[in-house]
């Protein structure tokens, strides 16, 4: 908010005055007096631009304004589609006959090979490569001398260029067990996931072996005595997967999400001559998709209205093309709709002026089944994305269309003593739109209760029209409010001022073009009873 | 006791005496039935004095005080002349010793020695800008305020002084280290404004400059600034009936102080169209403060800060006096301050002796920062080792306060 006790020192020439004066007064105790002031405090011309963002305007030729808003709709994500729960593989070893055996230092005591396989459920990978992901190998030995415990993976390629893990374990025994515990980064690690016979999938291949420590005693060893290796696979996060990920349906919303194009007006009513809505499907996926649009809705959740689409894209399934794999990234398939008022309901679906689209649909995947022979593929940046881009020709017809925003007074002073008292503003105005219109104010608290309505005197006159349904020239006009002490005194507990301005183009029978060069001037100037000396 | 006598005597308690005291050659007899004989003597002055040509003790007052200013106290206290108003006080405490006889018995100059703090205010202002500061330029809506031919020096300093004086034939020379205190000035040369209809444009015209010492340290103990002055008087006797006529001259203060290198300088001359703030937004005023660097931006105001010298408002007198041995005696004197808003005083004294320990006389002053006053003075020995000198500048200011001008000064002497 304007800094009112600035301006007021401009206004009153107080910057000399006071200098005249400031030596009468006895220290500490100030002399208080009111004065009248009269002076301009802000002005500001707005135009289109100034309204919505630059960004979001474009204009033709003869400079009428077009909006081009463009928002993402929803995104499904890798981990919608492909999840490594974490997996335990237990292997153990106990000496087959009773013993007791004695093994000497250094003996290969247990040697094992073994296939385990993942369960992801309807997904059958080939091959996985790992953004993230851990390996714990945890070892409970009951021999009587230290034993080193091999892992090797054979269909796996850790990122030091190994498939070889080991690990080793302290003498125990039945009752006092031996633990180790080892764990290694997986991330950059490359699964082949085909088994040991390359003809499976989801399947790990492991050569597990077991050597008493060849610089110990070695053991004596009974049937009592075991070995038991566990290999825990956790916090897998694909950087790339390729096999087939199964027909199943994915179930994506219901689900809002926010757009912002017409955050600022509260109600009224808006006419569009013509709106386009381009929708935009990428699937970044290496599966074949057919989307299934349950519900496409235009939520305007301050009145509660909602509109449904009404388009073809509502009634059958959208075919999305998987994406193109190139060995180390991806190329995704653009599936692409446009959507206007000759076939579908877009205006009315914009003139509900949403704040928020709601949607549900459903994703099949591979609708046709294993079509590429074990080959979908995903990477880390996979996804399904959709987008939408609103075109709206800026020609229309509005009722009551109101816009609102809220201001914290910056005063000088304090609730016990403020020198601003009472006043009146004036707002001229020289509006260049063929819109009038009404501002309201009013003093609110913090959840937005009105406290005290603010009278406004005057409207904004519209910018008169020309044959051609162009403004052919600005409109003047004043408003006037008034600020009663009890209102200036409410200014300083903490409130806001809500400013209300209720636009409606200038006539309701044609849509009107709004032009780049339309242009709203507003100078305010503020006439106020002021207590010299009165801040705290 | 009404308040303005409690505040007149207040401020000549609390601070010494010049303006107006009687104009009157030193009595010789008062001197034999006092002091003359002591050795030495110490002397205690406080005086506090304003005056003005439109402004009203009531409001002095309430400015002085703090109180609410209420509209029709403010325009009984509205001058009628555009350009020829004016108000100042002055406030001055001290304390010297005067030490014996230099020369022997026969000699009648002594050394002496003191310090004195000395506030002075002098305003000279406009009719618009009384209007402006005390009722706002809602009034002047389609009219331009004339702020031209305005000043204001409001300065404190303290002195410590050595000379030498003989009282017998008031002839005086004392030079004095100037600690500089506070300076605030200014001298407007130009300087309107017109405020548009409605307030729509404020149009300002201004050609001015300022001072202002640093603000950093206010109290008694700052010392923004270093001077010299010097204060001296001398006078003449002529021959004539029924006894000899005194003429005597004095200056006060004459001297310069140096204000420090932090002290502020502004010399503008500038003219403004100012419109509002210019605002990307209307509806959203919420990020818009102007600061007053902003608004001193917008005037193209552009303080410097630099040290600088002024001369001190010093004062020059001239008296003639009638013979002191008589009875009754009377003086008239002419004096003018080196101060915004003092025009030259005139003042007339009427005094009658009472035995050989006493003096009343009677004031008559027009000119100063004001206009006419009429006031009265007492003098009064008490034994051989004290005295004691009062005078009240204002009479009728005690009983009413829409008087202008109030004033009181005290002088005690202990001899010993």
């Amino acid at each position: 908010m304007v800094n009112v006790h600035t301006l007021v020192r401009v206004a009153s020439g107080a910057f000399l005055a006071s200098l005249l004066f400031s030596g009468c007064r006895k220290e500490g105790e100030r002399p208080t007096w009111d004065v009248d002031l009269l002076a301009p405090l802000v002005t500001s011309t707005l135009t289109i631009r100034d309204l919505v963002a630059d960004s979001l305007i474009t204009t033709d030729g003869a400079g009428a304004v077009t909006i081009v808003y463009r928002s993402d709709l929803f995104s499904v994500d890798l981990d919608t589609l492909l999840s490594a729960p974490d997996t335990s593989f237990i292997y153990p070893y106990a000496l087959p006959v009773t013993g007791p055996l004695n093994f000497p230092p250094g003996i290969n005591f247990f040697s094992q090979n073994d296939v385990q396989r993942f369960d992801l459920g309807d997904v059958a990978l080939r091959r996985l490569v790992l953004r993230e992901g851990r390996l714990d190998l945890r070892m409970k030995n009951m021999v009587a001398s230290a034993v080193i415990g091999q892992l090797e993976l054979p269909g796996v390629t850790l990122a030091n260029g190994s498939n070889v893990l080991s690990t080793t374990v302290g003498a125990g025994s039945p009752q006092a067990p031996a633990y180790s515990t080892d764990q290694r980064d997986l991330a950059g690690s490359s699964f082949d996931l085909r088994g040991p016979q390359f003809n499976q999938v989801n399947t790990i291949q492991t050569i597990l072996g077991a050597q008493l420590d060849p610089n110990g005693q070695g053991a004596t060893v009974t049937d009592q005595d075991s070995v038991i290796l566990e290999a825990k696979y956790s916090g897998l996060v694909p950087q790339y997967a390729r096999g087939y990920f199964g027909a199943r349906t994915v179930e994506v919303g219901p689900d809002v999400s926010d757009l912002g194009l017409f955050n600022s007006i509260i109600g009224g009513t808006l006419d569009l001559d013509e709106a386009t809505l381009r929708l935009r499907v990428e699937n970044g996926i290496g599966v074949d998709i057919q989307v299934a649009m349950r519900s496409f809705q235009a939520v305007n959740t301050r009145t509660g209205a909602t509109v449904d689409l009404t388009h073809d894209i509502l009634e059958g399934p959208i075919n999305l093309n998987r994406a193109l794999d190139l060995g180390n990234g991806f190329t995704p398939s653009v599936y692409q709709n446009t959507l206007n008022t000759s076939n579908s309901n877009i205006d009315l679906f914009l003139e509900n002026m949403p704040d928020q689209v709601s949607y549900a649909l459903d994703m099949r995947l591979n609708p046709l089944g294993d079509v590429s022979s074990g080959n979908d593929f995903l990477y880390y940046e996979s996804n399904v994305k959709a987008s939408l881009e609103l075109e709206v020709p800026l020609r229309i017809m509005a009722q009551g269309l109101t816009l609102e925003t809220f201001s914290a007074p910056d005063l000088p002073g304090s609730a016990e003593g403020h020198a601003l008292r009472e006043g009146t503003l004036d707002l001229f105005v020289t509006n260049g739109f063929p819109f009038v219109g009404q501002v309201q104010l009013a003093i609110v608290d913090a959840a937005g209760q009105v406290l005290s309505e603010v009278p406004v005197e005057g409207t904004i006159p519209a910018g008169p029209l020309g044959a051609n349904g162009l403004v052919s020239s600005p409109a003047n006009g004043t408003l006037t409010a008034h600020l009663d002490p009890q209102q200036v005194d409410l200014l300083y507990q903490g409130t806001r001022i809500r400013t209300r301005v209720i636009l409606s183009t200038s006539t309701q029978a044609m849509h009107l073009r709004i032009l780049d060069a339309y242009a709203f001037q507003v100078q305010i100037t503020g006439n106020f009873n002021y207590l010299v000396n009165g801040d705290e | 006791m009404s308040r303005s006598l409690v505040l007149a005597i207040c401020s000549a308690l609390s601070c010494p005496a010049f303006g107006q005291v009687p104009v009157l050659a030193p009595d010789p007899v008062l001197e034999r039935g006092a002091m003359i004989d002591r050795t030495q003597w110490i002397t205690l002055q406080a005086m506090g004095d304003q005056n003005a040509t439109a402004i009203r003790n009531e409001m002095m007052l309430g400015l002085w005080l703090g109180r609410d200013l209420d509209r029709p106290l403010r325009e009984r206290s509205w001058g009628t002349s555009q350009f020829g108003n004016r108000f100042g006080y002055e406030l001055k405490g001290g304390l010297s010793w005067t030490g014996e006889r230099l020369g022997g018995p026969e000699g009648n100059w002594r050394p002496t020695v003191g310090l004195e703090h000395t506030e002075v205010l002098g305003v000279r202002y406009s009719r618009d800008l009384y209007a402006l500061t005390f009722f706002g330029n809602a009034d002047y809506a389609e009219r331009t305020a004339d702020l031209s031919s305005s000043a204001h020096e409001n300065i404190r300093y303290q002195s410590f002084y050595a000379g030498l004086v003989d009282h017998r034939n008031g002839r005086s020379l004392r030079v004095a280290l100037v600690k500089g205190q506070f300076l605030n000035a200014s001298d407007i040369d130009q300087a309107s404004l017109y405020t548009a209809a409605d307030g729509r444009t404020l149009d300002v015209d201004l050609n001015a400059r300022y001072w202002q010492s640093d603000t950093a340290q206010l109290g008694l103990s700052a010392w923004n600034g270093t001077g010299m002055s010097v204060s001296g008087s001398w006078s003449w006797q002529f021959a004539s009936e029924p006894g000899p006529l005194w003429l005597m001259a004095s200056v006060t203060d004459l001297g310069v102080v140096r204000w420090n290198e932090r002290s502020l300088r502004v010399d503008q001359d500038t003219t403004v169209s100012y419109n509002g703030i210019t605002v990307a937004d209307v509806f959203d005023l919420d990020a818009v403060v102007l600061g007053e660097a902003q608004l001193l931006d917008t005037f193209g105001i552009r303080p410097s800060h630099a040290a600088f010298t002024r001369v001190l408002p010093f004062r020059a007198s001239l008296a003639l006096c009638t013979s002191p041995e008589e009875r009754w005696q009377g003086g008239l004197r002419i004096d003018q301050q080196y101060l915004p808003g003092y025009a030259p005083q005139l003042t007339f004294t009427m005094a009658r002796r009472m035995g050989q320990m006493a003096r009343l006389s009677a004031n008559a002053a027009s000119g100063g920062t004001g206009g006419w006053r009429f006031g009265v003075a007492g003098r009064m020995s008490v034994g051989t080792n004290f005295s004691a000198d009062l005078s009240i500048s204002q009479v009728s200011g005690l009983m009413n306060d829409r008087v202008r001008g109030l004033g009181a000064a005290l002088r005690v002497q202990m001899g010993f």
